[in-house]
């Protein structure tokens, strides 16, 4: 044989063995099927008799058999070899492939390999990222030499072996790890989610019981004034548990608060710890640990158990980490209120300005609300601290530089000229680059950004402003004199760092969502209102002042058979939430009106919608359609307060006929509709509990007042009707709740009318819908306008149809309501009227002079004009 | 909203029933009237208009009644026109004397009896 080919032979057996043991397919299987496989595969290629996996126990350093093939009893017998000892051991210590040629005269700690029989071994080391996580081994009942090439495939299937033990383990430990993570996002998701004390002790306690399935939960503060521990909430126990106070030191908790620490009673019953209470409790087991903010005990997380049981350390942790964000959240909980008080007080102090603004004609654009809060806050800073100036610089999106955002004292000047601070250089920067204190007796020695900082002042102490890891800004303060700041004055200055921290990232994250909100609902209300044929529309949307944007909504549009759909909605849920729902109900509302239904039916339609939507949404919804033809509008409602009708008229009316219950409330919901007129000057006004409803008022004063006011005011415009509701009725404060209006004003009646149209007969139909409409303002009956109608289009016709033949040509009609109680039409076209053609015409004049009582026909230069006089019944007795 | 004439038929053993509703003028009276001529086999003996649900009516309209009734004549077959008592219609067809043209009734069974009668 050619020793080429015969090379070429071994290279192409060489390449299929590689590719036998790293075959892709490999990567699906189990850990353990994985394992199995490849000590198969590996003794095919190897032509081995046996082969075992042993894995490291870093705990005793031992090596530990985990596999077998042809060698099961070692794994069975869970054969423990130290690192460094006999073959495998060898091989884990020096990190490479060792043969052995003869078993039975070697160095071997493990009897088994010898019982069996092998003659012959070869093993390689597992490693991990240059770890030996274990080692790998064949064997062979026959003499044998392995080769380097053997001892190369070998390393290949042990380096395969170790990549899917170290995936597994990190899979493993990645799992455990999300669970717990998930587990503690739970814990503090509620924190951000609830800023109230009360409502968020209620939500954290919850989860904190379901993280180590306790059955009690206590969470205890200490006071303002440190002396003692105060019961602040508990779950699944007396109120009294342990005494509603505990001095420090005293009792379980009381020790766990003093020594700072968890601790962990595994049995009540012999317990030394405890308060005679919890002696009386049925308790089995109970741990406690501390909560703890910058090092300080502000309180203690107790957790119970009626049955006894062992608290693993990792519990212990896991409770530890818990308490550590509810003692965060609790403490942003407690600066989040008094940061409400200080944003109330702002507001207040802003109100006084705003007062004085208005009344001196001071410009004061530039300070707005939170700079007012800022510079309040930076004032008690600066004078707790005794400092000649404090300041905040806030870092900008990138956080690659700081700009002066308040300052309280000398560098006042430094925020009105914007002063920029790159990261990383000059004093503030250094702080927020190292994310630490930083304090500064003389300014001269350090590089400073701004000259005004090396003129005026001598020494400085600056803190980053810090929530979960993203830095906000830099606080800092500075005195003229030469001054060591104590750690005492740097644990203050972080103290008011932590509540400023907290205090810029709500509003930025309230800013953000508020933003997001009011974008999308914007987005989301018609931009203009369509015109309506003899109406006038208009509406107006009033966001609420209140925390989160509403979800108020509404709506017009033409429908295809000459009617339109009016709709207000208010969505039940606030913020982004809400105005994602009302975009749905809105646009699944047009498409159900569009389908051309009535209004009871789109309010099924839309109520069963609701029903899909993610979550528990309830909606209010007024649907209505109006005919501008007839000024029939039939509505039908779902929760929503009723429209209002107001009368030229009359007394205005509350549509409250079609009511049921609101989206998404009921199961199979059932709606019903009901009819109106909106006569000539007449007003329809849908609107949003938000203007009649209010924290302060019961709906039923805000409904009076609004029926009061439409009394006196039937005859204003839409645009002035909502303009002035909203006054009468909000007046000029704010309102927490959204405002939405929409007013359609069916045109009064006029005494006249005047149309014209081109001289063609598909005109007709149209013309006697105009007619008709404005002979029912003047009065005129049923029976009158028919005839009215009749005569009317007699007398169209012959101008369309005798007076002449090319296009573009047009003809007038005009109505009056005259004097002497009766409409006069006037019909007038350029042209000449001609006799009759055929048999079966001229019954036009015939109908006209009969159904009219006074018909009169002239023919001039100019064309034709028709003159006809009706009285009417209503009008004669007026 | 305007709703411009439309015609429906259906028969009765040998009598067509065209039942016209809406609105009838000068727009739609020719083509609403050949519809109506032509819906009407030689072998019928003769055709109910039931104007129940017609809106609006005008001399166009009386038109093509009247030229309608001709029509059946010289094929030698009956025209019978239902119209509701005491409507707006009434009083236009009165106006025209429609009645000397074709039987005016009240009701559709009256109308295929009369267009059945052995007179």
């Amino acid at each position: 044989v050619d020793p080429d080919e015969r090379q070429a032979a071994a290279s192409y057996e060489r390449l299929r063995h590689l590719q036998t043991i790293s075959e892709a397919a490999l990567a699906h299987l189990r850990f353990d099927d994985l394992i199995a496989e490849l000590l198969g595969r590996v003794t095919g290629v190897l032509s081995a008799d046996t082969a075992a996996v042993l894995l490291v126990d870093e705990a005793t350093n031992e090596l530990v058999a985990t596999a077998a093939k042809g060698l099961e009893e070692e794994v069975e017998a869970q054969v423990r070899i130290p690192v460094g000892r006999g073959f495998a051991g060898r091989i884990a210590a020096e990190r490479h492939a060792i043969a052995l040629d003869d078993v039975q005269h070697a160095d071997i700690f493990n009897p088994i390999l010898r019982e069996k029989g092998l003659q012959s071994m070869l093993g390689a080391p597992l490693l991990v990222q240059g770890g030996v996580i274990g080692v790998l081994h064949v064997g062979t009942l026959t003499p044998r030499t392995f080769t380097d090439d053997d001892a190369e495939l070998l390393q290949l299937a042990a380096d395969r072996i170790a990549l899917a033990v170290d995936h597994s383990r990190l899979y493993e430990s990645e799992r455990r790890a999300a669970e717990q993570l998930r587990r503690l996002e739970a814990v503090t998701e509620a924190a951000l989610a609830h800023l109230a004390l009360d409502d968020l002790l209620d939500v954290l306690m919850v989860r904190v019981r379901a993280l180590i399935g306790a059955d009690t939960v206590v969470v205890m503060l200490v006071e303002d004034d440190g002396g003692e521990l105060v019961t602040r909430a508990t779950l699944g126990a007396e109120p009294a548990l342990e005494g509603a106070r505990l001095a420090l030191g005293e009792g379980f908790s009381g020790t766990v608060a003093a020594e700072g620490r968890p601790l962990v009673i595994e049995d009540v019953r012999s317990s030394d710890l405890l308060t005679p209470r919890l002696r009386d409790t049925r308790l089995g087991s109970m741990i406690a640990v501390p909560l703890l903010v910058s090092g300080r005990v502000t309180g203690v997380l107790g957790l119970g158990t009626f049955e006894r049981r062992a608290f693993a350390e990792e519990d212990v942790d896991l409770i530890q980490r818990a308490g550590d964000r509810i003692a965060l959240a609790i403490e942003n909980s407690r600066l989040y209120e008094a940061e409400r008080q200080a944003r109330a007080d702002a507001e207040a102090a802003f109100e006084q300005i705003r007062r004085i603004e208005s009344i001196a004609e001071v410009a004061l654009h530039h300070i707005t609300l939170d700079d007012e809060i800022l510079e309040r806050l930076l004032t008690r800073v600066r004078d707790v601290l005794d400092a000649d100036t404090a300041a905040v610089f806030v870092a900008d999106e990138s956080s690659q530089t700081l700009v002066a955002r308040a300052a309280k004292g000398v560098e006042e000047g430094e925020v009105e000229r914007g002063v920029e601070v790159p990261v990383g250089r000059g004093f503030a920067g250094r702080v927020a680059e190292r994310r630490e204190p930083v304090v500064v007796t003389d300014v001269s020695t350090i590089e400073v950004v701004s000259p005004f900082l090396r003129e005026r002042i001598h020494s400085l102490a600056g803190v980053p402003l810090v929530v979960e890891d993203r830095m906000l800004g830099v606080l800092h303060v500075g005195t003229r004199e030469r001054r060591e700041f104590t750690a005492d004055d740097v644990a203050l200055l972080q103290l008011a760092a932590e509540r400023l921290a907290v205090a810029i990232d709500h509003s930025r994250l309230y800013a953000r969502e508020h933003f997001v909100a009011a974008t999308l609902q914007r987005s989301l209300l018609p931009d203009r209102l369509p015109e309506v044929p003899r109406a006038r529309v208009a509406s107006r949307y009033l966001p609420g002042e209140g925390e989160a944007v509403g979800g108020d909504w509404y709506d017009v549009m033409p429908l295809r058979d000459g009617t339109y759909a009016l709709a207000m909605g208010d969505v039940v849920s606030r913020g982004i939430r809400a105005a994602s729902v009302m975009g749905q109900l809105r646009n699944a509302l047009r498409a159900y009106a569009l389908e051309g239904h009535g209004p009871a039916k789109v309010l099924e339609q839309l109520d069963a919608m609701a029903h899909t939507l993610e979550g528990r949404e309830l909606a209010t919804v007024v649907y209505a359609v109006f005919d501008p033809s007839s000024g029939v509008v039939v509505y039908a409602i779902a929760g929503h307060p009723p429209p209002l009708l107001v009368r030229a008229e009359g007394a205005p009316v509350l549509l409250d006929e079609g009511r049921g219950p609101p989206l998404g409330a009921l199961i199979d919901s059932s709606f019903e509709q009901a009819q109106a007129v909106v006569r000539p000057g007449d007003t329809l006004l849908l609107y949003t509990d938000g203007l009649v409803e209010r924290r302060d008022r019961w709906i039923d004063e805000g409904l009076e007042q609004m029926l009061a006011y439409a009394r006196r005011s039937a005859e204003r415009a839409p645009d002035e009707l909502v303009e002035e509701l909203l006054a009468e009725l909000l007046g000029a404060g704010s309102t927490e709740d959204d405002v939405a209006l929409l007013a359609l004003r069916s045109d009064p009646a006029t005494a006249v009318l005047r149309l014209t149209l081109p001289a063609d007969p598909t005109v007709l139909g149209s013309m006697r819908q105009s007619l008709r409409r404005w002979l029912g303002t003047v009065g005129a009956d049923e029976d009158e306008a028919y005839d009215i109608l009749v005569a009317a289009t007699e007398a169209a016709a012959n101008a369309v149809e005798h007076a002449y033949g090319p296009a573009d040509a047009t003809f007038e009609l005009e109505g009056e309501a005259n004097g002497g109680g009766g409409v006069e039409l006037v019909i007038r076209d350029a042209g000449t009227w001609r006799p009759p053609r055929g048999r079966n015409r001229g019954r036009g004049t015939l109908l006209m002079q009969a159904l009219m009582d006074e018909f009169e026909v002239t023919t001039g230069d100019a064309g034709t004009i028709v003159r006809m006089a009706k009285r009417l019944a209503a009008r004669l007795a007026a | 909203m305007t709703d411009m004439g439309s015609v429906s038929f259906e028969s009765d053993g040998d009598v067509v029933i065209a039942r016209l509703a809406g609105e009838v003028d000068l727009s739609n009276a020719a083509s609403l009237g050949d519809r109506l001529a032509a819906a009407v086999p030689n072998d019928a003996l003769g055709l109910v208009i039931d104007a129940s649900a017609t809106t609006y009516l005008d001399s166009s309209g009386v038109g093509l009644l009247f030229d309608l009734a001709s029509r059946l004549r010289r094929r030698q077959q009956r025209l019978a026109l239902v119209v509701p008592e005491r409507s707006s219609l009434m009083r236009v067809l009165g106006i025209v004397d429609a009645a000397s043209a074709m039987p005016i009734v009240a009701t559709l069974e009256d109308g295929v009896a009369r267009v059945r009668a052995d007179d």
